[in-house]
């Protein structure tokens, strides 16, 4: 989403992805100065850390903890425009009660890792079982916010925190289609 | 008539909050504190032979621009 300054580039850049976030919770995302062009990465993230997200079917449910990470720098498009890349993320749910890692996305290449394309985890929390999948890189595409959250309320049974939450996401997933620099 | 809402904003992450996010988060995922996992990631610890296999490091290191 272009801004006419760096530091409308990231509030445009946030603005959908917050209204994703309050789909399921009033948790803040927030940045850590990061509303100017830098030749180092900015950090985007939960501005009061991990999140506990509650679960339909009763309050018996065991709650899952969220956890969402970019890494984005700031690009000058020309002509006063200015844009927010991703460069890596991460989004993950844990388990609440034991802390145990569920699954996480994960995507980070520019980092040490020679794993370069987009991949799921399962983790421990996940109860898989099988050793292959203690280390595995499960390749997936770049996964955006709107469906790792539509995936938690679906999948996962995660309260909605809104009645038009799948309206709300359908709007954002258009609007980050949109911009998106990627297929 | 209907109102419109305004467009959330980014919250501004000050220096000790995050510090306190990153130290919180070296300590939930990997069990050690910011300061011992910023001194290992430097060292290189994580990266053999692929950090990523090290459960949590990346969900640490990618806070790392928060406090350097």
């Amino acid at each position: 989403m272009p801004g006419a300054s760096p530091y409308e580039a990231v509030q445009a850049c946030v603005a959908p992805l917050q209204r994703v976030i309050f789909c399921v919770s009033t948790a803040v995302l927030g940045v850590g100065g990061g509303t100017y062009i830098s030749s180092a990465p900015h950090v985007l993230t939960l501005a009061n850390g991990p999140e506990r997200l509650g679960r339909t079917g009763g309050d018996g449910r065991p709650e899952v903890v969220l956890s969402v990470a970019q890494q984005y720098a700031i690009r000058d498009d020309g002509g006063g425009s200015h844009r927010v890349q991703t460069l890596a993320y991460t989004c993950k749910i844990d388990e609440a009660a034991e802390g145990h890692e569920i699954l996480a996305y994960h995507w980070h290449p520019g980092s040490i890792s020679p794993v370069r394309y987009p991949q799921l985890h399962l983790c421990f929390g996940a109860r898989i079982g099988r050793e292959e999948f203690r280390k595995a890189h499960l390749p997936t595409g770049r996964i955006a916010l709107e469906d790792f959250v539509q995936f938690l309320i679906e999948g996962f049974e995660v309260r909605p925190a809104r009645e038009d939450w799948l309206e709300v996401l359908n709007r954002t997933r258009q609007e980050f289609r949109e911009n998106r620099s990627w297929a | 008539m209907a109102t419109m809402q305004p467009e959330p904003r980014a919250a501004q992450i000050d220096r000790d909050s995050a510090w306190s996010l990153f130290d919180a988060a070296a300590r939930r995922y990997l069990r050690m504190s910011g300061e011992e996992f910023l001194k290992a990631w430097d060292a290189n610890s994580f990266s053999d032979p692929d950090p990523d296999a090290h459960r949590g490091v990346m969900d640490v290191a990618i806070l790392i621009p928060l406090v350097r």
